[in-house]
C-alpha cells in the first residue's frame, strides 16, 4: 500500500492498481499514475498495488481479466481504466480530477 | 438486481468496460490476462520490438558486410561501421578505436565533428583523439575484453576524464572487437537519449564480430595488395636488369660475330695469298732463275773446248755438274710449289707422286689407298685436298717418328674424304703451343670448301688427320678467284 495519507480539504481518492509482476507496461501504469496523482492529488490519494501473478482471486472478484488496470474505489462515481494510463488526459478525465486549487 | 436480465444500465457499464478491454488490448498496452486457472503473460509487443531489433542487426551486418565488398580504405569500412552501430542504439556519436604497438589506443575513425575542437592540457589541438593511453573506461573494456554500460559517467570510478572541449558525455556504451583470444579494439558509442538499454548492449555485441571480420578483411587485402605491389616492382626491376644484361651480351655477341668475320677472311686471304706466292715464286723459279741456269748451262758447254791448262778439266766437270744439279733443284721446287701432277693428273694421280716422293727421302713406308675416286674433282677442291695431304705427310716426316703411313682418299655419295693416319709419337691436340701453324691452315683450306677438318691424336698413339669436304656444294671461293 502507497500514498500520502496525510489529512487535506480534499477527500482522500482511493485507487487499486492491478499489475502483472514487474512486466513493463505494469511498470508504465505505476510510474504514470504517480505522476498524475502527484499533480492532482498531492497528499490526497491511496494507491493499493495488487500483483495479478500472486493474487488473481482478487481481480477475479473484481472482475479484471487484463492487466495493467486502475480501479478507483472512491468517492464515487468509480472507474475503471485499463492499460499504462500513458494518455493522462484521458486518464484524468475518466478519473474526474481537478487541479488543485 | 437479476443477473438473468441485467438492466440498461448495467448492459451499457459492462459493455463500455469491454470496448476498454478490447482498446487496451489493440494499443498493445497489456501485459497479462487473468483467467481463473492461471494469468497468461502477454509480450507481444516485446516480442516485436526484438524482431525488430533483430533484422536491424541483420541489416547492419549485411551493410558492413556489402561496404566491405566494394570500399577502398579501412576508414570507410570503419565510418560505415560506425554509422550502424549508431543507428542500431540511437547514439549522437561513437568510434573505432584499436590499440596500437605501444599499447595505446588509436581513432580508426570517429563520427562527431565537434571531436576536433578538443584540446590537449596544453592547448594543443587534440590529434584527432589520436592514441591515448588505456586506463579508465576504455582500459577497462579493452583489458577485461567486456562491454560496458554507463548512463551516470560521473558516478563511474575515475569517470571518463574527457580532454578539454570534448562534447558532454551523458551515456556510453562500448564493446571490445575481439580477434580470437586478443582484443585488439573497441567500438563505443555515446549519448542515447533516456540513457543505455540492455537490448542496445546486445545490438551492439552482435555487430561487434561482423565490425572485426570487415575490418580484419580489408587489412587483408591492403597487405595483399602492397605485398603485390611490391613484388610487381621487383620483377619490374628484375625484367630491366635482365634486359639490361641481354643487351649487352648481344652487344658483346655481335662484336664477337665481327671479330670471327673478320679472322675468317683475314685467313681465308692468308690461304689465297699463300697460294698466289707459291706461284709466283714457281714462275720465277721456272722462268727466271731455271732459265737463266740453263743459259748459264749452255754458255758454259760453249767454252768446254776452249780451256786449257792443269786442272781445268776436272774443275769445269765439278762446276757443269753443280750447275745442272742447281737446274733440277730448280725445276723440283718448281713443281712442289705448283704441282703440275695435279693439273695434267688430277688428284689421286698427285697424290700418287706425292707418295712416291715422300718414300724416297727416306720417309715411312706410306700405303695409299683410293675408292670411287676417278672423276676429276673442282679444282679447288684437288687443289685443297692436296695440300692437305701434303702438309700431313711433311708433319710427320718433321714430328712423328713414324713406321707406317696410310693415305685414303674416298668417295661415299657426294663427300669425298681424305685420311693420313700415322703409328708415330703423336701430341696432345688440347695443348694450343703445339698445334703447328701449318694445322690452322689446312683447317682453313677445308673450311674454304665448306668442308669439315679434324685431327685426333695422343701421345704415343699416333695421329689421324681427317678432311671431308662436299662435292655438290657451290664454293663461293671458287666463284671469286
Amino acid at each position: 500500500m502507497e500514498g500520502a495519507g496525510t489529512p487535506s480539504s480534499r477527500e482522500t481518492v482511493v485507487f487499486q492498481l492491478f499489475v502483472a509482476g514487474d512486466e513493463s507496461h505494469s511498470r508504465s501504469a505505476m510510474d504514470n499514475l504517480k505522476a498524475i496523482c502527484e499533480v492532482y492529488l498531492p497528499e490526497c490519494h491511496e494507491i493499493e498495488v495488487v500483483d495479478v501473478l500472486e493474487c488473481s482471486d482478487l481481480a477475479l472478484e473484481k472482475k479484471i481479466f487484463v492487466t495493467p488496470a486502475l480501479l478507483k474505489l472512491s468517492p464515487a462515481p468509480g472507474a475503471t481504466i485499463y492499460g499504462t494510463l500513458s494518455e493522462k488526459e484521458k486518464v484524468v478525465e475518466a478519473l474526474g480530477l481537478q487541479r488543485e486549487g | 438486481m437479476d443477473p438473468e436480465n441485467p438492466a440498461d444500465e448495467t448492459l451499457k457499464a459492462r459493455l463500455h468496460r469491454a470496448e476498454s478491454v478490447l482498446d487496451a488490448l489493440r494499443t498493445g498496452q497489456v501485459d497479462a490476462l487473468v483467467g481463473e486457472d492461471s494469468v497468461f503473460l502477454i509480450r507481444l509487443q516485446e516480442v516485436e520490438e526484438e524482431a525488430r531489433r533483430r533484422n536491424a542487426v541483420i541489416a547492419g551486418i549485411n551493410r558492413v558486410f556489402q561496404e566491405a565488398l566494394t570500399c577502398e580504405t579501412e576508414r570507410q569500412i570503419g565510418l560505415t561501421c560506425l554509422d550502424v552501430a549508431e543507428a542500431l542504439t540511437e547514439s549522437e556519436g561513437g568510434f573505432i578505436g584499436e590499440i596500437d604497438r605501444n599499447g595505446s589506443m588509436g581513432n580508426i575513425v570517429i563520427s562527431r565533428p565537434g571531436i576536433d575542437l578538443c584540446r590537449m592540457g596544453d592547448r594543443r589541438p587534440h590529434p584527432r583523439l589520436g592514441a591515448f593511453p588505456l586506463r579508465g573506461v576504455y582500459g577497462s573494456i579493452l583489458e577485461q575484453g567486456k562491454s560496458l554500460l554507463i548512463n551516470r559517467p560521473s558516478m563511474y570510478p575515475g569517470g571518463l576524464r574527457l580532454p578539454e572541449g570534448h562534447p558532454p558525455v551523458q551515456s556510453l556504451l562500448g564493446v571490445p572487437l575481439v580477434q580470437g583470444e586478443r582484443v585488439f579494439g573497441m567500438l563505443a558509442v555515446a549519448n542515447r537519449k533516456g540513457g543505455y538499454r540492455e537490448v542496445d548492449r546486445a545490438c551492439l555485441e552482435s555487430l561487434a564480430p561482423t565490425v572485426v571480420q570487415a575490418y580484419l578483411k580489408k587489412r587483408a587485402e591492403r597487405e595483399i595488395q602492397k605485398l603485390l605491389q611490391e613484388r610487381e616492382a621487383e620483377i619490374r626491376s628484375r625484367t630491366a636488369q635482365v634486359l639490361h644484361q641481354s643487351e649487352e651480351l648481344r652487344r658483346k655477341n655481335l662484336q664477337l660475330e665481327k671479330e670471327i668475320t673478320k679472322r675468317k677472311d683475314l685467313s681465308e686471304r692468308l690461304v689465297t695469298l699463300l697460294e698466289g706466292d707459291r706461284n709466283q715464286i714457281s714462275t720465277a723459279l721456272h722462268d727466271g732463275l731455271g732459265q737463266e741456269l740453263v743459259v748459264a748451262k749452255m754458255q758454259l758447254e760453249e767454252l768446254r773446248g776452249s780451256l786449257e791448262g792443269p786442272d781445268v778439266e776436272p774443275r769445269f766437270e765439278e762446276l757443269y755438274d753443280r750447275l745442272v744439279r742447281s737446274i733440277r733443284q730448280a725445276r723440283e721446287i718448281s713443281r712442289e710449289l705448283r704441282p703440275s701432277e695435279l693439273v695434267h693428273f688430277g688428284l689421286v694421280g698427285a697424290l700418287r707422286a706425292l707418295k712416291d716422293k715422300t718414300e724416297k727421302v727416306e720417309g715411312p713406308g706410306i700405303r695409299f689407298h683410293t675408292s670411287n675416286c676417278s672423276e676429276r674433282l673442282g679444282p679447288d677442291i684437288e687443289l685443297a685436298l692436296f695440300r692437305i695431304a701434303q702438309e700431313s705427310l711433311i708433319n710427320v716426316l718433321k714430328h712423328a717418328r713414324a713406321a707406317f703411313v696410310s693415305m685414303d682418299l674416298i668417295r661415299v655419295g657426294e663427300t669425298i674424304q681424305l685420311t693420313v693416319e700415322d703409328d708415330g709419337v703423336g701430341f696432345d691436340p688440347k695443348e694450343p703451343g703445339l698445334i703447328p701453324h701449318g694445322i690452322s691452315i689446312m683447317e682453313e683450306r677445308a673450311r674454304l670448301c665448306s668442308g669439315e677438318f679434324h685431327i685426333e691424336s695422343r701421345e704415343g698413339r699416333g695421329t689421324v688427320v681427317v678432311a671431308r669436304v662436299p662435292l655438290n656444294e657451290t664454293l663461293p671461293s671458287r666463284n671469286r678467284r
